[in-house]
């Protein structure tokens, strides 16, 4: 398989595995004895707290909170490390790469390694005056810190989403007032992405199985935009359908606030449970927040 | 209530088409001059060959899209462009139910007790209501133990019964069916067909468009044969005595039908032609009955030549 084929179907199998089969949403951890509302707005604190902290010791300090969580809720080590502290840091590393270097900082940083020295000042246009390529200690920190915040923020992204069935989830979001119809969106989304990568999966495995010898590039690329236009026809031709069936039980263009909330019922259970793991998080959050204000 | 028998013979005519044709944007005919009516009660079954026109027949059917040319009538109302996009058809869809083909057009929410919820919301009942409605078509169809279930992760006969339960919630009049047996492995093909059936009982019309040849005598006291124009209309014992008429549109008798007529030819002589598997039964046992508790068989001088005959009837190649 190429690359992008072998992606492409690991992307799938994952989605499959951890948000479609909901195996982790019904296992019995902390995390999913939660009422989704309070875990969502745990979360979104915790989110917010995140992105706000400087200091690295902060973040690590969250990244550890995280990984607890992870081991309470009953989500296996191995499975979690390989897919959010692996990837995540390393893609998030790419962009951070030349923030460590001097040539592209707005203020002068105290240099870590001089890596080439012009003697004389360059001139280079969008860049500032440099007369050295080095790599500065702010510039590492920045970039550390960064790549940090981001795993960590993805880490907690992952966690609510891996132990919250997705109706509960976005009937949280319909409880902090967000627009009925952005959740109808969302619904629609969710339930209709990986119906499309299956298609796309299937499109390109019964390509594969008609590929006979080797196939030059550009004859490749030519097959995927087939298959680009035939999926988009498809969706066109399935998503007009989707809004008919929707007209004929009686859609009227109006998305009801009932209609995301019809399964409240079952919001209700582990209240307090739930109200003290998000007094917990307020007071962590706001503690360290302070006393990074007051440092 | 009146029994479903009795309101057919009434006649009340529900939906009416009158020299509708219909062309898709591109200038391609998908139905041409069709004239035919849905009267209150009974259970009709529109068949013809791929890309005949069906599932466009009953999207116009179900007032979702507008003929080019002729007159819809629905519950006696004319569609026009301006009744498509104003209230009134609100309460006209409301009494009219369309299962499409592929149940994940029909199964968009995120649970199934969501899709099912989805039509008596839109018709501004209480939440107890329509807890109330849920509850009862889960019960209806059985499929209680899929109501916080994912479409997804359903299998292909529990979609389409969740689709059809989707559907029934509103509670229509009139039920259009989209090869509501495609896909099906034979049991759940066999259930789906035993609740089509209970819903005629109770009152409602069935409308199925099929090319699955073995259900039509089950699911239909009358056919409609259609094929860009229609081609013929009868019971499913006048339709399918036309075999001509069946091969000119891609179409053919039920397996059931071929077989009685297979074992005529081993010297079977009996009172009427089944069509489906429980009418061979009755056949049958009336059969047994009244000949001396055996059915006799045998190969006489003409069996070989029969068969021939009969295999070249059916386009059946040796």
């Amino acid at each position: 398989m190429s690359f992008t084929e072998r992606t492409l179907y690991e992307i799938i199998n994952w989605v499959r595995d951890s948000v479609f089969s909901e195996i982790y949403a019904d296992k019995k951890g902390f995390l999913q004895s939660l009422n989704p509302r309070i875990k969502f707005i745990a979360f979104l604190c915790l989110l917010v707290s995140v992105v706000c902290v400087r200091s690295l010791q902060v973040i690590l300090f969250f990244l550890l909170f995280s990984l607890l969580l992870v081991y309470f809720s009953k989500i296996p080590f191995k499975f979690y490390l390989t897919r959010v502290l692996i990837f995540i840091p390393i893609f998030t590393g790419i962009v951070a790469f030349p923030s460590i270097f001097n040539i592209f900082q707005q203020n002068k940083g105290r240099p870590l390694i001089v890596l080439y020295n012009f003697g004389y000042t360059v001139n280079f246009p969008f860049l500032k005056p440099f007369s050295t390529i080095e790599i500065t200690e702010e510039g590492v920190y920045w970039a550390l810190t960064f790549v940090l915040r981001v795993t960590v923020s993805v880490s907690l992204t992952v966690l609510l989403i891996l132990t919250t069935k997705w109706p509960s989830l976005l009937s949280s979001l319909s409880s902090i007032r967000t627009p009925e119809t952005f959740i109808f969106i969302l619904h629609m989304t969710y339930r209709y992405i990986f119906l499309l990568a299956t298609l796309v999966s299937n499109m390109l495995f019964s390509r594969k199985s008609r590929i006979v010898g080797k196939e030059t590039a550009i004859k490749s690329w030519k097959l995927n935009a087939n298959i680009i236009g035939a999926l988009f026809l498809k969706s066109h031709d399935m998503s007009e359908n989707i809004y008919l069936a929707m007209l004929s039980r009686g859609f009227n263009g109006q998305v009801s606030r009932s209609m995301i909330n019809v399964k409240e019922r079952q919001m209700k259970e582990g209240n307090i449970k739930s109200y003290l793991f998000l007094i917990a998080t307020v007071i962590f959050c706001a503690t360290i927040l302070l006393k990074e204000a007051l440092m | 209530m009146k029994k479903a028998s009795n309101l057919w013979k009434e006649k009340t005519a529900l939906l009416e088409l009158k020299g509708v044709c219909y062309s898709y944007p591109d200038g391609t005919e998908a139905l041409n001059n069709i004239d035919l009516t849905i009267y209150r009660g009974e259970k009709v079954a529109v068949i013809g060959p791929n890309g005949a026109g069906k599932t466009t027949l009953l999207k116009i059917l179900d007032g979702l899209v507008l003929p080019t040319k002729g007159v819809a009538k629905i519950f006696g109302m004319p569609l026009n462009k301006k009744i498509l996009n104003s209230k009134k058809m609100y309460n006209v869809r409301k009494r009219l139910g369309f299962v499409f083909q592929d149940p994940d057009v029909e199964l968009f929410s995120a649970t199934v007790w969501d899709d099912i919820a989805f039509g008596p919301l839109h018709l501004n009942l209480s939440h107890k209501e329509i807890d109330k409605r849920v509850e009862e078509t889960l019960k209806l169809l059985n499929i209680e133990n899929l109501k916080d279930k994912h479409p997804y992760n359903l299998s292909g006969g529990e979609k389409r019964k969740a689709a059809i339960a989707a559907v029934l919630s509103v509670d229509p009049e009139v039920l259009l069916l989209d090869e509501p047996t495609a896909d099906l492995d034979p049991r759940s093909k066999a259930e789906v067909i035993d609740i089509i059936n209970e819903l005629n009982k109770t009152g409602k019309t069935i409308v199925t468009a099929t090319q699955d040849m073995d259900i039509v005598p089950e699911l239909a006291d009358r056919v409609y044969v259609l094929n860009k124009e229609l081609m013929a209309e009868g019971t499913p014992k006048e339709i399918f005595s036309d075999i001509e008429m069946l091969k000119r549109n891609n179409l053919e008798v039920p397996e059931v039908m071929k077989l009685f007529e297979v074992l005529k030819c081993f010297g079977y002589d009996y009172t009427r032609l089944p069509l489906s598997i429980n009418e061979a039964i009755k056949v049958l046992t009336e059969t047994i009955e009244t000949e001396g508790g055996h059915i006799h068989l045998h190969i006489h001088e003409h069996t070989h030549e029969e068969i021939k005959k009969l295999k070249g009837k059916y386009n059946h190649h040796s």
